[in-house]
């Protein structure tokens, strides 16, 4: 192998090896700043061949109200979001439906209409151990924690079974 | 640098580069030069069965690794809750540099090229499977098209920096896929694009990624790369176009509805590099009238495919019939092309690959149009006729065409 082959060889490799580091430390700052909210979920339970199981999340805030229904698919929607304090955990409702961006300290969480009326967040999948899918397809109530940065942009934290963390080695209660 | 997965031919390119290397040395002479090469013809026992002995070592060592790679992947997507997540991250940090510093070890310093670059294509599956364990720990979404877009552009300079046909292979499919999970993404925020649309990208895509494969074949140093663009190129083009010849894929309404303008992006880049690829082949060959007469017609075909390609999905016909039609005729007539330019060539792969869609090709239409056991009979009876004095008269000009050319090598 000729030594510029060479170099670009090992270049490649430790390039590889920084990206994956890149990517950690990517989701990690998104993961430890923004704001932490808790959202109401609808679980259903597949398998990515690549990933493994995992559950696939709905969100209640995701359906858009009837003013919003005619949006165009691939739309950026702003869900502006207000705490409302029940018993548990303190979920996040949807107050406003805007196609601008919110200013000012408002949470808010970023959007994008993917079918006519629901939008997607990049939150819909939440991986599981194997063959413990069951136990969130299977529970009363799932809500899940996220970090929201300031963009709107959104990140799983944790979810929550039935008002406690989700434990692949609990059962269905 | 020593071409990696061409059996027998690597070991006489290698054998070859050897020999002029100690000539320029003065450790040999060039009588010495011509004395060992001549001991390994290329029609020779020793020849056949260094060739026989490397393509084994080869396809295991692929294995072997491809399955390694496969058992790790499904061992991170089972996410064991019992590993925690550090643990599970440097133990594929660790598999990435272990299996690239082994590979380089066994290849570059103790000679085992088989067995060596099979552990670099290891390295790149476990890239892969880190990015994608990344993505599970942090739940990215499962069809987000960034991830196997990710995995491509980490192989990829690899791929060209070593110039292994495996991690090409790996490089190209991977570019294939995320083409696929890209298209997924624009169909859930942008638009739609139906099954002829897609077929109809793959198959462009098929023809550029062979015609890079054409380009690099002009240059021996990187013909290793060059022949998996060639194979897999001609691979994904004829699967695709395979598929456009169903009936049941034309007619009605709209091919690509909403995401026009990023489609044609794609396809328009696809086909300028074929095009463009293939003219400046035809364009070395210029002073070669055989070799020319074969490029020529070649890119003719490439570009006449392009543009059914490109009307199937541009004018979406309400009648299947037509387009059926066309593409069935094309699809004949690439298969007969290929056969005969592979036939010139002296190429035994590509005739082998285009009597098999021959056989393919006729096996499919009975079974899509005719309804009796009887017209069963017939067309397999006939088809089985056809391949059999076809494999004849390709056997006896193959026979002919070889003996000459010994012939010529004896006058000379």
């Amino acid at each position: 192998m000729k030594r510029w082959a060479r170099m670009a060889f090992w270049a490649v490799v430790a390039g590889q090896l920084v990206f994956m580091l890149a990517f950690i430390a990517y989701k990690e700052v998104d993961l430890r700043t923004g704001t932490e909210v808790v959202l109401q979920t609808v679980p259903v339970d597949p398998r990515s061949l690549l990933q493994g199981d995992y559950a696939i999340l709905d969100y209640e805030i995701a359906s858009l109200p009837s003013y919003r229904e005619d949006l165009p698919r691939g739309e950026t929607v702003y869900v502006e979001l207000y705490r409302l304090a029940t018993q548990g955990p303190e979920v996040w409702w949807a107050r406003n439906y805007r196609l601008d961006r919110p200013s000012g300290t408002q949470v808010f969480i970023k959007g994008r209409v993917d079918r006519p009326g629901h939008l997607d967040f990049s939150l819909g999948t939440y991986f599981v151990p194997e063959g413990t899918g069951h136990i969130i397809e299977g529970a009363q109530d799932v809500k899940v924690v996220v970090n929201v940065d300031p963009d709107g942009s959104a990140i799983i934290k944790e979810v929550l079974v039935d008002g406690r963390p989700f434990d692949p080695n609990s059962e269905t209660r | 640098m020593m071409p990696f997965g061409d059996s027998g031919r690597s070991f006489m390119s290698r054998l070859r580069q050897e020999v002029e290397a100690w000539e320029r040395e003065g450790t040999i002479t060039a009588e010495q030069a011509q004395e060992i090469l001549a001991r390994y013809p290329e029609d020779s026992p020793d020849y056949e069965a260094a060739r026989r002995r490397q393509a084994l070592v080869v396809g295991f060592s692929i294995l072997g690794a491809v399955l390694v790679g496969l058992g790790i992947i499904t061992f991170f997507a089972a996410n064991w809750d019992e590993i925690p997540r550090g643990v599970k991250l440097g133990a594929l940090f660790a598999g990435v540099a272990i299996s690239y510093g082994a590979g380089y070890l066994l290849w570059q310093r103790l000679g085992y090229t088989a067995v060596g670059i099979a552990l670099v294509l290891l390295g790149s599956i476990i890239f892969g499977a880190g990015v994608h364990l990344i993505g599970q720990i942090y739940h990215v979404p499962v069809d987000h098209p960034d991830l196997t877009a990710f995995w491509f552009l980490g192989v990829l300079p690899l791929a060209y920096a070593i110039r292994s046909r495996p991690v090409t292979v790996l490089a190209i499919v991977l570019f294939l896929a995320a083409v696929g999970f890209r298209l997924n993404y624009w169909d859930q925020f942008v638009g739609r694009v139906d099954e002829t649309g897609i077929f109809a990208l793959y198959a462009g895509l098929g023809l550029s990624i062979y015609a890079i494969g054409r380009v690099k074949q002009q240059f021996p140093e990187w013909d290793p790369m060059g022949g998996a663009f060639r194979a897999t190129g001609l691979v994904v083009a004829f699967a695709a176009f395979y598929v456009l010849t169903f009936e049941s894929l034309h007619g009605g309404g709209e091919t690509v509805e909403g995401l026009a303008s990023r489609y044609w992006s794609l396809a328009y880049v696809a086909a300028v590099v074929a095009v463009a690829s293939l003219a400046w082949v035809v364009w070395g060959q210029r002073g070669n009238f055989r070799s020319s007469l074969v490029e020529v017609c070649e890119l003719a075909a490439v570009l006449v495919l392009l543009a059914a390609f490109h009307l199937v999905v541009q004018i979406p016909a309400e009648d299947e019939v037509i387009y059926t039609i066309v593409f069935n005729v094309l699809f004949a007539l690439s298969v007969l092309g290929m056969l005969i330019s592979g036939y010139l060539q002296g190429n035994e792969a590509r005739v082998n690959l285009a009597l098999g869609l021959i056989a393919l090709f006729i096996i499919t239409r009975y079974f899509e149009y005719s309804t009796t056991l009887f017209d069963l009979s017939l067309v397999l009876v006939g088809a089985g006729v056809i391949l059999l004095a076809g494999g004849f008269l390709l056997e006896r000009g193959r026979r002919r065409l070889m003996a000459s050319m010994r012939a010529g090598d004896g006058q000379r």
